[in-house]
């Protein structure tokens, strides 16, 4: 009966559990459009509560569905057709400590990523991960998503600055997954199943974020070239010269071409791509990196290779880039936005198929994204219903190549439903045994966000 | 125009709005309900949701939804903030409307009504005015605590309309003509701003002209959904601006002027085209300054040295998109030392400091809070809703900081430079 089950949730929550036919709206979609209601909305404060939470759940097997921002592109936060209790961690916003000697951050999961930022850099440290939507995302959405971020090149994705996590499974206990310190190679790495999980094996209620000293200055550098294939040699070449640039950001001739008149800077006749790179550390050290970067660049064809470490310089840079995604609006109102993932060598290989796929079925495409890592955002543009079904074909046959090309379907959006077919489709069955084996020692009656990321039959 | 009409036409409009939003959540960023109560209920998004279970499905609102769509300041953060932008503060008064038509009060129809009609409005302020010190002065301090506030606007001695209305005020020196519509807040309340503007433009050579018998600019009915009400007040004012020729009209409200230049044109250009005509002729009065080079003289003069921080008024700077020019004019003052606030609202959204005063205040204090260690002389601000904001939060806090709008200490500073007084009726 799990009405009853409902009844005694919403007793445990009071006035902090919403069922309203308008709530439940509210709660029932993310970025990715898909939809799907919830039966119950709860704001738990701490993780007592969860655990609680946990306990009733089990008992009458009513899904819990942890939600951060609901800023995700794969619906990891919308209910499946199973519906369920969605547990918002809006109430859970506190940074409970930050040990500046040992450069550690205790969090709850509903802290916004940005506000943490501003928070450890007021005390001269850094947290690195910057996923775009860091100015509303979480760091529990963060840390369940893996995010990854501009500056992923250097600095690496989430999972790297989660030490450790306080856990809440499905039978109401709780367990801290590792110690705190630098080193642990006690037992597996059950830290490390719980990033990126989607939700899917417990309730991540505290996070220990590693900090790292905060960079004295940045240095940025717009190189614009005739070719892709110049562009991706000079990004290759510069790591290989001993350079890794915080951000390696690559853009398309149909991306720049969109944003040529947002900024002060010029963009020269016939750039048919253009690299935006960041690094940071002293002063004098990002004087180097730029000018070797700058070297590179020129080497590898460059048409015009600027660099700056003023700060006013470099947001006109940025605007270049921030303002793709904003303007792809004047060439059609919708996008499937990919993160597909390949080795950075494969990077023009997955451009050119990708730009044939979208050639054959007469759709715009618009690529550009964090060259450093592979992870190209490939974006399909539609207008209409019929685009759109067009589009998601596309889709289909980019991700077979992206396999092909022994790269990967999702390089930081995560499974959620919207990439679930695919995962049946292109990874080995043993592989999803294990994963089902897996979610069994967590959450045996499948309580956890059911329906994500590990296919049902 | 009937109300089926228009309901028509808005669910076009706010459909295709509502197919835009990409659900993708920035409009939270510069959302200050959100900034509040950080739930997802208070982000537009969340309100896009709710229209969309209205327009495309047999969804009956309840009075949640109510709650949810008067949660929200007009500010149009979310808007500036969109990638698509989808046209919130529209959309929100869309979902108002259809509360009010399913819900609404008796009272606020009839309130619009008098509102309407100017002179109506006049008549019964003019009947209560005497009697406000008995009920608004600090002799009934159990009333304010009622209302909780501790400023309230004061019904003034002499109204703007009772020197102005339908005068022209010739300039010595007449280099030019605008139209000027004070609106209500500046004709009942803040008069001072209406003669500071009348005084400045034509010390400087501009003539200045003032409707006769003008209306409400819409913006409160529009904040209630009384879209209606909203409709006849523009068609009014549309009216009397076409006879009075092409001139530039200009406003010294952001509200009044976001609501005469872009809401009322997008809301009801279609029906009538004179609305739409009179958006095109809307400036700022800080806009006009701002183009007229003539205005660059106030640089010379001696002013005293002053200390103001700009709160730039969401209506003026998201509706209007005046924003920059006000502070480049301010800049003219050489002795005035001006920062400016952060670029949020200032949480008074007229409807919304009534049913969520609260709220409203707890967002004002917000702004108000990196001021109080050094308060500067005075809080310049484009629009009088923003002006009592900060009157009754600064108030609250203790301090002493002047709030008014920037054409009024513009006009204090310069005016011992002029030889004679600018003003003479005809």
């Amino acid at each position: 009966m799990p009405e009853k089950g409902f009844g005694r949730i919403i007793a445990l929550f009071g006035k902090r559990a919403l069922y309203s036919t308008e709530d439940l709206l509210i709660y029932s979609f993310d970025a990715t459009k898909m939809r799907g209601a919830p039966h119950l909305v709860v704001y738990p404060e701490d993780e007592k509560e969860v655990a609680e939470l946990a306990k009733i759940a089990s008992e009458y097997e009513i899904p819990l569905i942890p939600r951060g921002a609901g800023s995700g592109f794969a619906g990891g936060s919308v209910p499946s057709e199973k519906g369920g209790v969605i547990v918002s961690t809006e109430s859970m916003r506190k940074i409970k400590d930050i040990d500046e000697k040992n450069m550690i951050a205790i969090v709850e999961p509903g802290v916004i990523t940005g506000d943490f930022h501003k928070t450890v850099e007021k005390m001269n440290l850094f947290y690195p991960p910057d996923p775009a939507s860091l100015e509303f995302s979480t760091l529990g959405g963060n840390v369940s998503t893996n995010a990854g971020g501009l500056r992923a090149v250097k600095y690496g994705v989430t999972r790297d600055y989660v030490l450790s996590l306080k856990v809440v499974l499905a039978d109401g206990s709780t367990i801290r997954t590792r110690a705190l310190t630098i080193k642990d190679v006690s037992g597996y790495d059950i830290t490390g199943l719980f990033v990126g999980a989607e939700g899917t094996l417990g309730f991540v209620s505290e996070i220990a974020l590693k900090l790292l000293p905060k960079p004295e200055r940045k240095a940025t550098l717009l190189a614009t070239f005739r070719s892709v294939v110049d562009a991706i040699n000079a990004g290759i070449e510069i790591i290989k010269s001993g350079v890794l640039p915080a951000t390696m950001e690559f853009m398309d001739r149909t991306a720049i071409d969109l944003v040529r008149s947002v900024s002060s800077i010029e963009i020269p006749e016939g750039t048919s791509s253009a690299l935006l790179l960041e690094d940071d550390c002293f002063e004098e050290a990002v004087l180097r990196s730029l000018k070797i970067m700058k070297e590179v660049c020129l080497k590898n064809g460059a048409i015009e290779a600027d660099g700056t470490i003023e700060k006013e310089k470099a947001d006109e840079m940025w605007k270049i880039r921030r303002n793709i995604s904003p303007a792809l609006a004047k060439i059609a109102p919708f996008r499937l936005n990919q993160d597909v993932v390949v080795l950075r060598t494969s990077i023009h290989e997955l451009l050119k198929r990708a730009e044939s796929i979208a050639n054959s079925k007469n759709l715009k495409i618009v690529n550009f994204g964090h060259m450093g890592d592979g992870n190209i955002h490939v974006n399909f543009l539609f207008r209409n219903k019929e685009e759109e079904k067009i589009a998601k074909d596309a889709v289909s046959e980019l991700l077979k190549e992206v396999v092909e090309l022994k790269g990967s379907i999702t390089g930081e959006h995560g499974v959620g439903m919207a990439k679930l077919l695919f995962i049946k489709q292109f990874m080995p069955e043993r592989m999803i045994k294990i994963m089902i084996g897996i979610k069994s020692v967590f959450d045996p009656k499948n309580i956890f966000n059911p329906g994500k990321v590990i296919p049902d039959d | 125009m009937t109300k089926s009409e228009l309901f028509e036409y808005l669910r076009n409009y706010v459909a295709i709005n509502l197919y835009i939003c990409a659900k993708c959540g920035q409009c939270r960023i510069l959302c200050p309900v959100y900034e509040s109560t950080g739930k997802e209920f208070s982000t537009a998004r969340a309100k896009v949701a709710l229209l969309e279970a209205v327009t495309f499905t047999d969804f009956i609102p309840g009075k949640r939804f109510y709650e949810i769509m008067s949660q929200c300041t007009t500010c149009m953060g979310c808007k500036e903030k969109c990638t698509n932008e989808v046209r919130m503060d529209l959309l929100i008064a869309f979902g108002r409307f259809i509360w009010s038509e399913k819900n609404g009060s008796v009272f606020l129809p009839v309130f619009f009504e008098i509102l309407k009609n100017s002179k109506r409005l006049e008549f019964i302020l003019k009947i209560f005015r005497p009697f406000q010190n008995l009920l608004l002065n600090g002799n009934s301090p159990k009333f304010k605590k009622l209302l909780k506030r501790n400023y309230l606007p004061r019904i003034k001695e002499k109204f703007l309309r009772e020197e102005f209305n339908g005068l022209i005020i010739k300039a010595e020196k007449e280099r030019g003509r605008v139209i000027f519509f004070p609106g209500c807040f500046l004709d009942f309340f803040f008069p001072e701003i209406g003669s500071s503007v009348i005084e400045l433009l034509t010390s400087f050579g501009i003539s200045v002209v003032l409707p006769k018998n003008w209306s409400c600019c819409g913006i409160p009915a529009i904040g209630f959904g009384e879209l209606m009400s909203a409709y006849r007040m523009a068609s009014e004012n549309a009216k009397i601006f076409e006879k009075m020729g092409g001139d530039l009209i200009i406003t010294a409200c952001g509200s009044c002027g976001a609501t005469l230049k872009d809401h009322a044109p997008l809301l009801f250009g279609w029906k009538d085209k004179r609305i739409e005509n009179t958006g095109k002729r809307v400036k700022d009065i800080m806009e006009l300054i701002y183009s007229d080079n003539e205005f660059q003289k106030i640089k010379e003069f001696q002013t005293n040295s002053v200390k103001a921080v700009y709160h730039p008024s969401c209506h003026l700077k998201r509706g209007m998109e005046v924003h920059r020019e006000v502070i480049e004019v301010l800049k003219y003052l050489k002795n005035l030392k001006l920062t400016e606030m952060e670029e949020k609202c200032c949480g008074f959204g007229g409807s919304f400091n009534i049913r969520w005063y609260d709220f409203s205040v707890e967002i004002g204090e917000r702004r108000i809070e990196y001021i109080k260690y050094d308060p500067p002389d005075y809080l310049l601000t484009g629009s009088p809703g923003c002006m009592m904001q900060f009157r009754d939060v600064l108030s609250k806090a203790g301090l002493k900081t002047e709030v008014t709008h920037p054409v009024v200490l513009l006009l204090k500073e310069i005016k011992k430079n002029f030889s004679s007084p600018a003003i003479t009726g005809t």
